[in-house]
This record gives structure tokens, C-alpha cells and sequence, in this order.
């Protein structure tokens, strides 16, 4: 009975769900990749990508892209993603990612907003604040 | 209080100008997509708020140095405008992990060193507020400021001590060219309201410390304890 136990509660363990980010990310990033292209100029050079290795690590090769030359996309080496390479951005029909792979972040804008609104926001009051003290120093020398 | 105006005034517009490129016309970053324009708003404020804090670390060891009360407004002029930076800082960080690492924060060694880092600049301005005695309060928040700033170092440099989920240093090299120009103008935007406003708070603070050093009400010393009348004399 013990070992009927050990094994239900093993099986079912979190430890053996898909090791991903999805679950956590949910609502935000998608695995599904709509690779789409947001600015820069098109052309119709086709760059294959590699093979799908054996980890499941590396995306996979089956897919349409095309590739973009120039500054199409902008990136960065970190956030926890790749290091900039040559500047291009593809555009892929199929899934781009292993399964258990996350994907681009989609739908961030209502994030973006939140962080300028606010820290315009408070840059600004705190502005007001610094001067309204300043004017209140001030008033309070010229009363005495 | 001219120069200190037109200096914030210039930072808001260089700001709105580089924001407006950050947020319209720069291409979203690769892999995160339009969550990466925080970035924008988020490095410049992260640079900025070290600065404030390196300023008010050499103001603090001016002020134990010469002991005047100029460099005592700087420390507390600083130190005010990078907290306030600080906390910024620590809110984008938090609404750009949440799509990107999929929580509002971890407790990881750049994350958490900024938050103590915050903390610690902010106990610097509690002790200030708790102190009424001019020199003392000079002498402890001079050593606070710079206990405080042995944190900025850390901060700096967790990334490369330690395992750190937060991304590593970049540079030009390492960052797409779309990006350098609303980074580079969204920095100096930072970089321009903070001088400004570092400048109006050393003003208010000096004419605040001013008005104390020259307050007749207060005793040069404490009053010597009359025991036989069993109170003050």
C-alpha cells in the first residue's frame, strides 16, 4: 500500500510537469510564436534556422522565415533573452520553439503604459513638491 | 533659481522627447517585444539614481571633512532625489519582470541589493528628519550616506558576482543602434531634472539649516540641571 502511495504521489508531483515558464507567464507570453514584423524593410532572403537538437533546446528548422537585414528589430543581451546577432527579424508561419520553450512576450503595452504613466507621474509631483518647498522657504524669510 | 528652473525644464523635454521616440517610432525589442520600450525609462533611472547616490557619498565625506553645512545640504539634497529615483526604479523593474520573468520580484542579488540600497538611503533621510541638532545631524547622516554607499558597489556589480536573473551590463556594442538614441536622450533627461532639482533642495535645505544656526531661541548648550529646585533652572 506504501508503495501504491509513493508512487500516486509521485506521479502526480509538480516535479514532473513540463519544465517551463508558461505557466507563470500565462496571459503575457506566449509559446505559440506570431513572429510579425513591426517596421523596417522586407526582403526576400531566406536564412534557414538550425536543426531542432536533441534537448529540445533550439528551434526548430521546419518553419517558413524570412529575414529582415538591417535594424528592423531592436535587441538587447539580456532580460533573458539572446544576445544580439545580425540584426534581422524573421517571420515564421509555424511554431518557432520547442515545446516548453517560451516565446515572444505579447501584449506588454497595458505594462509599458503603467511604467511611463507612473513614472512620469512622479516625477512630476515630486517637481511640484521640491518647488512648492522652495516657495514655502522663501515666503517664510521674507515674513520673518 | 533660474538656472535650476531652465535645467528641469530642459530634462522634461529631453525626457518627452525621448520617451515619445521610445514609445512610437524605435522597432520593440526582439524577445520582448513592446515590454522592452520599459527599458527606455527603466536604465536611465537606474544610471541616474547611482549617480545621486555617489554625489551624496562624496558630499558626506566633504562634509565630515570641512564640516560646513553646504556639503550637509548636498547630502541631503542628493540623497532625497535618488531615493525617489530608487523607488521609481524598483516599480519599473517590478512591471518589467511580471511579462518578462513572470513575477513581480525575485530574490535575486541586483533586485535585492537595490531594495536594501533604497532602504538604506531612505534611513539616511529618517535620521535627518530625527535629529534637530545641526552638527549632529551633519556628523551622523555624513556617516550614514556613507555606510549607505558601500550598497551602491554591490548593486553595481551583483550581476557579475553572483548568478544574477537580471540581465548583465550592456553596452553599445551589445545593444541594438535603434535603442541608443532614446536611452542617451531618456539619461540626460534623468540627468538634467536631477541636477535641477538636487540644486533647488541644496537651496531650500541651506536657508532651512541657516534659519536654525541662527534661531535666538536655541540654548548654545543644554542648560545645566539645578538638582536642589528637582527640575531645570
Amino acid at each position: 500500500v506504501r508503495a501504491w502511495i509513493f508512487a500516486a504521489l509521485f506521479l502526480s508531483s509538480p516535479a514532473l510537469a513540463e519544465p517551463s515558464g508558461e505557466e507563470s507567464n500565462s496571459g503575457e507570453v506566449s509559446a505559440e510564436s506570431d513572429l510579425s514584423i513591426e517596421s523596417g524593410e522586407e526582403n526576400s532572403v531566406r536564412r534557414p534556422l538550425p536543426p531542432l537538437s536533441e534537448d529540445g533546446l533550439t528551434e526548430a528548422g521546419d518553419e517558413e522565415v524570412d529575414a529582415t537585414p538591417g535594424d528592423a528589430t531592436a535587441s538587447t543581451n539580456g532580460g533573458g533573452s539572446v544576445e544580439a546577432d545580425a540584426g534581422y527579424e524573421t517571420t515564421a508561419t509555424g511554431p518557432s520553439y520547442a515545446d516548453g520553450m517560451a516565446g515572444k512576450i505579447e501584449d506588454g503595452r497595458r505594462f509599458v503604459w503603467a511604467a511611463y504613466g507612473v513614472s512620469w507621474a512622479v516625477l512630476i509631483l515630486f517637481t511640484l513638491s521640491v518647488i512648492r518647498r522652495w516657495q514655502a522657504q522663501e515666503k517664510s524669510e521674507q515674513s520673518s | 533659481m533660474k538656472w535650476p528652473s531652465l535645467c528641469i525644464a530642459v530634462g522634461f523635454a529631453l525626457l518627452a522627447y525621448a520617451h515619445y521616440v521610445g514609445l512610437f517610432e524605435a522597432p520593440s525589442e526582439r524577445y520582448m517585444q513592446n515590454v522592452g520600450r520599459i527599458l527606455y525609462v527603466h536604465v536611465p533611472t537606474a544610471w541616474i539614481s547611482l549617480l545621486c547616490f555617489l554625489v551624496a557619498f562624496i558630499a558626506a565625506i566633504g562634509s565630515l571633512w570641512t564640516g560646513r553645512y553646504g556639503w550637509d545640504a548636498l547630502v541631503a539634497a542628493s540623497s532625497e532625489v535618488g531615493v525617489v529615483l530608487t523607488a521609481l526604479l524598483l516599480f519599473q523593474g517590478a512591471v518589467w519582470a511580471k511579462p518578462t520573468w513572470g513575477t513581480w520580484w525575485a530574490w535575486d542579488p541586483r533586485l535585492t541589493s537595490s531594495a536594501m540600497m533604497f532602504v538604506m538611503f531612505g534611513v539616511v533621510l529618517l535620521l535627518r528628519s530625527l535629529i534637530s541638532d545641526p552638527a549632529r545631524r551633519l556628523t551622523l547622516s555624513a556617516v550614514a550616506a556613507i555606510l549607505a554607499f558601500v550598497d551602491v558597489p554591490i548593486v553595481y556589480f551583483s550581476v557579475k558576482w553572483w548568478n544574477s536573473l537580471h540581465q548583465e551590463w550592456s553596452s553599445p556594442e551589445t545593444v541594438s543602434q535603434t535603442m541608443h538614441l532614446p536611452l542617451r536622450m531618456a539619461a540626460f533627461g534623468v540627468l538634467f531634472i536631477s541636477i535641477g532639482l538636487i540644486a533647488v533642495r541644496v537651496k531650500t535645505i541651506r536657508a532651512q539649516l541657516d534659519g536654525e544656526l541662527q534661531e535666538p531661541d536655541l540654548p548654545p548648550e543644554a542648560p545645566p540641571l539645578d538638582l536642589d529646585a528637582g527640575g531645570v533652572s
